[in-house]
């Protein structure tokens, strides 16, 4: 399947979904995106060049570290590989990529929307889209 | 108080939980408002595909296909013609949804739901309509309280129609952001039942408060170089989101190891509080979160 096909698929199967990007965070680059209205998209552009302060901040890493220091300490599994974001009218999913550390699927949902759902099925769409790169 | 409210639903629970002699469920039917928000509860409730078969005390029927808290067929109600959803716009499709809610809802009850499963899955394709668009067009359509076949109630006039075609979507409505003020101290304090660690700081990253959660331990102790560095990631990332992000927020950060500790970080314009909690408990932060933004609300 290619990326705006699995890209498309996740924005069908996510609940409330709106927008669905796949953002590169080293340049803040939407690689790929869809969206049900140029209103969504253009939130999808803007926190698309904002995500790398909440995966790669020093203050976000430090906060992994220590995480993973009081956890088992098993700092090779350290990292936040997932961030969701109530905000407002909106419900954000950034999930990152598994094998591309610094490529993050975007998902942009309706605040409605139901959390538990959309995090199940975006977590769910993001091995199609893994493979579709 | 979490606490409490589990204990109080699961006491509420024990009291009405009866056995069923039947397949059906019986539906809060006291009015037709009450009947209407009960089938839209039902369809928001409906996750995996199924045929939702109501059934009014008179016998009219009225049976959806949903799955994903989406409507994505009217199979039955009542001989009407009823709209493609494939070919119909989606305006359309979704105030007939509406309107073949609201009144259905208009016969008197007692309302019984029958949920089967379909005898296919739905496409991919049949994307449908999201419980939260039929709750919106369903609100423009009045529905009395004494509705019912004597008085038909339902006023869905041409204009109610014209306005949901008229009102633009969802997703590009500004509606008013949540109350920006006070989230921080009580979602610290609302916190203190799931959390392991927490603490509250200023936006610039000072201390203001910290305390054990629920465990009594401590065992995650961020300096003040590294509050303080967090602080200006979250800083930065409110500043380049701008007008995108409306009001306070509540960022869930969950960990590749999916057992490993997380963290809930409430910002709003003030402050910023921060829960370390185990994976399990995330359910509790959501719903912590949507409680207090609820609060603000009314």
């Amino acid at each position: 399947m290619a990326l705006d096909a699995a890209i498309k698929s996740a924005l069908d199967t996510v609940p409330d979904c709106l927008a669905v990007g796949y953002i590169d965070m080293n340049t803040g680059m939407l690689l790929e995106m869809q969206g049900e209205s140029p209103a969504s998209v253009d939130v999808l552009e803007t926190v698309s060049i904002a995500i790398s302060n909440l995966f790669q901040g020093h203050g976000v890493q430090a906060f992994e570290k220590l995480l993973a220091e009081a956890g088992d300490g098993a700092i090779d599994n350290a990292g936040f590989s997932e961030v969701t974001i109530f905000s407002g009218d909106h419900l954000f999913v950034f999930l990152k990529a598994r094998d591309y550390q610094e490529h993050v699927v975007c998902f942009v949902c309706r605040g409605g929307a139901n959390p538990g759902m959309v995090m199940a099925k975006s977590q769910m769409s993001l091995g199609k889209i893994a493979e579709a790169v | 108080m979490i606490d409490m409210n589990i204990v109080d639903m699961l006491s509420e629970m024990s009291k009405t939980t009866v056995a069923r002699l039947s397949p059906a469920s019986e539906l809060q039917s006291d009015n037709a408002p009450v009947r209407r928000a009960a089938i839209l509860r039902s369809i928001r409730d409906t996750i995996l595909p199924r045929h939702l078969e109501f059934v009014a005390a008179d016998g009219t029927r009225l049976v959806l296909e949903v799955s994903s808290a989406r409507v994505v067929e009217i199979l039955e109600f009542n001989g009407k013609t009823l709209p493609d959803f494939e070919k119909d716009e989606r305006v359309f499709v979704t105030q007939a949804i509406a309107e073949v809610i609201t009144e259905f809802s208009a016969v008197p009850g007692p309302l019984e739901l029958l949920a089967l499963h379909p005898d296919t899955s739905p496409d991919a394709d049949d994307v449908g309509i999201t419980f939260n668009e039929v709750e919106r067009a369903c609100d423009k359509l009045e529905l009395s309280e004494e509705s019912g076949e004597d008085s038909p109630a339902l006023q869905a006039t041409a204009d109610a129609a014209e306005s949901i075609q008229k009102t633009p979507r969802a997703d590009v409505v500004a509606t008013p952001a949540v109350a920006k003020d006070a989230l921080c101290p009580s979602f610290f304090e609302g916190s203190k039942g799931f959390a392991l660690e927490r603490f509250q700081m200023a936006a610039d990253g000072s201390l203001k408060a910290a305390g054990e959660g629920s465990n009594g331990e401590v065992s995650f102790n961020p300096d003040a170089d590294i509050l303080t560095q967090f602080a200006r990631d979250l800083s930065i990332w409110g500043e380049d989101c701008g007008a995108a992000l409306q009001g306070p927020q509540m960022i869930l950060m969950r960990s590749a190891d999916k057992k490993a500790s997380s963290l809930a970080v409430v910002r709003d314009d003030k402050d910023i509080s921060i829960a370390m909690y185990e994976a399990r408990k995330l359910g509790a932060a959501v719903g912590l979160w949507k409680s207090l933004t609820k609060k603000q609300e009314n």
